[in-house]
């Protein structure tokens, strides 16, 4: 392993706008997540010699960052809503009506993602916007595959119901166990 | 008949295509007859693909100058220290971080899995427009949807056996895209439909064992207020001709002789 190869600097690089996205995600302020990925980085780079080439960066990097985070949270002691995020997406300026209801809508979703509670907002990151496996996301987390499975269920419904994306019958979620 | 209940975490693993193929199956077939299962599997599909559309722009963002500059600092030092590893100066990684062990997947299986959407009959998109056809409340919209995406229409049928691309047909509504081969050289063909008058549904249909079976069919809504943009619903479509290997359009004669020669 060596500790100096260039591609894992140039994979970090890369990397970068999808560390950002997680850490303003989970974080909801994009002042202290690049502290976070700036962090992450310095972490990364020391212990690259521990990253074997043939597996996963993107979940190597994401467990890295999300630790940080957690660090972060005992630290502060806060654990409070995220801020709105979606209030600091720019998301361009098409113009017309549909675009600006898009616009809209697609801010709506921002901002209901931020409203999930911490471990439901985490799992839908990983999993349905960077698109890792139930097992990678399982291993950034620390936790069982079926614990990654109910909250990342927990979080769709609940982002379908907070974004009226799907009119929910309110007794229709079906979980293993009864509950919702 | 014995229905068999789906738990909702089911539904999601088939939406996301962490499903094994046995149960994968087991679902299409019951979403053939069991109109309480569509719309439950279109809340996960639909809120994966929202989640993603929305937050794209963070991805799409550029880096601070602030921070790329930092970082690439810390690469400068990092390689100017270039210790050799199992010195003092390799830090273990935090906590009770551990290698991953597996192997990276290359990314088109990963994609592949993604798009494990059903191929039945009557089904399931990946909507993008206002979901009146999928969460009805009555169970009528899964039955419109179902009636129209689905082939049980001998309009659509004939259409897609007898138009040449480019083609239309009234009143049906539907116009040929496109024909291509899957990787498999199974004939499919792209085609969409225009049910209401601001609604337009971008499907593809393969041919398999004598009959057209959807393979995705993505409804893009023109003044909706979903959280897509009809430029989203066509990449839909495109990601998922990618993920099948689809070949390049036929050519008019090819197409031609292909539905001439449908089994």
């Amino acid at each position: 392993m060596i500790d100096d190869d260039p591609s894992f600097d140039q994979r970090l690089v890369a990397f970068l706008p999808n560390l950002r996205r997680f850490a303003i995600s989970l974080c909801g302020s994009r002042v202290i997540a690049d502290d976070l990925v700036q962090t992450a980085c310095e972490r990364a780079l020391r212990s690259s010699g521990s990253f074997d080439p043939g597996t996963r960066f993107d979940a190597w990097m994401f467990r890295i960052l999300r630790n940080l985070w957690i660090d972060h949270i005992r630290r502060e002691k806060t654990v409070g809503p995220a801020e709105d995020i979606s209030a600091r997406l720019d998301l361009g300026v098409p113009s017309g009506e549909a675009a600006a209801h898009a616009r809209m809508a697609l801010a709506d979703v921002a901002e209901a993602i931020g409203q999930l509670i911490e471990e439901q907002r985490e799992v839908l990151l990983l999993v349905c916007v960077e698109e890792l496996s139930y097992r990678d996301a399982a291993e950034v987390l620390s936790i069982p595959i079926g614990t990654v499975m109910s909250r990342l269920a927990r979080a769709r419904r609940n982002l379908a119901r907070l974004t009226g994306i799907v009119s929910i019958d309110e007794r229709s979620p079906i979980d293993k166990d009864g509950t919702r | 008949m014995t229905k068999t209940t789906f738990d909702d975490e089911t539904l999601m693993a088939f939406a996301d295509g962490e499903i094994d193929e046995a149960t994968a199956r087991l679902i299409e077939a019951a979403m053939e007859t069991d109109d309480e299962l569509v719309p439950r599997v279109a809340l996960f599909i639909e809120t994966r693909a929202s989640a993603q559309s929305a937050l794209r722009p963070l991805l799409e963002e550029p880096v601070p100058d602030a921070l790329a500059a930092s970082v690439g600092r810390m690469i400068e030092q990092h390689r100017a220290a270039a210790v050799p590893p199992g010195s003092v100066d390799d830090e273990p990684l935090p906590g009770n971080v551990t290698p991953f062990k597996r192997k990276a997947e290359p990314v088109e299986a990963v994609r592949v899995r993604r798009w494990l959407l059903p191929v039945a009959a009557s089904v399931v998109a990946v909507v993008v427009s206002a979901l009146g056809y999928l969460a009805g409340s009555s169970g009528s919209a899964p039955r419109a949807f179902r009636d129209f995406a689905g082939l049980t229409d001998a309009g659509v049928v004939s259409a897609l056996g007898s138009l040449q691309s480019g083609e239309e047909k009234e009143p049906v509504g539907i116009r040929m895209i496109s024909s291509f081969r899957d990787q498999s050289g199974v004939l499919c063909r792209e085609f969409e439909m225009a049910p209401a008058a601001q609604d337009r549904i971008v499907s593809v249909a393969c041919r398999q064992k004598g009959t057209w079976a959807i393979r995705i069919a993505v409804v893009s809504g023109a003044g909706d207020t979903s959280a897509y943009s009809p430029a989203s619903a066509q990449e839909g479509v495109d990601t998922y001709l990618a993920s099948i290997g689809a070949s390049a359009p036929l050519s008019a004669e090819e197409e031609r002789q292909a539905l001439e020669n449908l089994d």
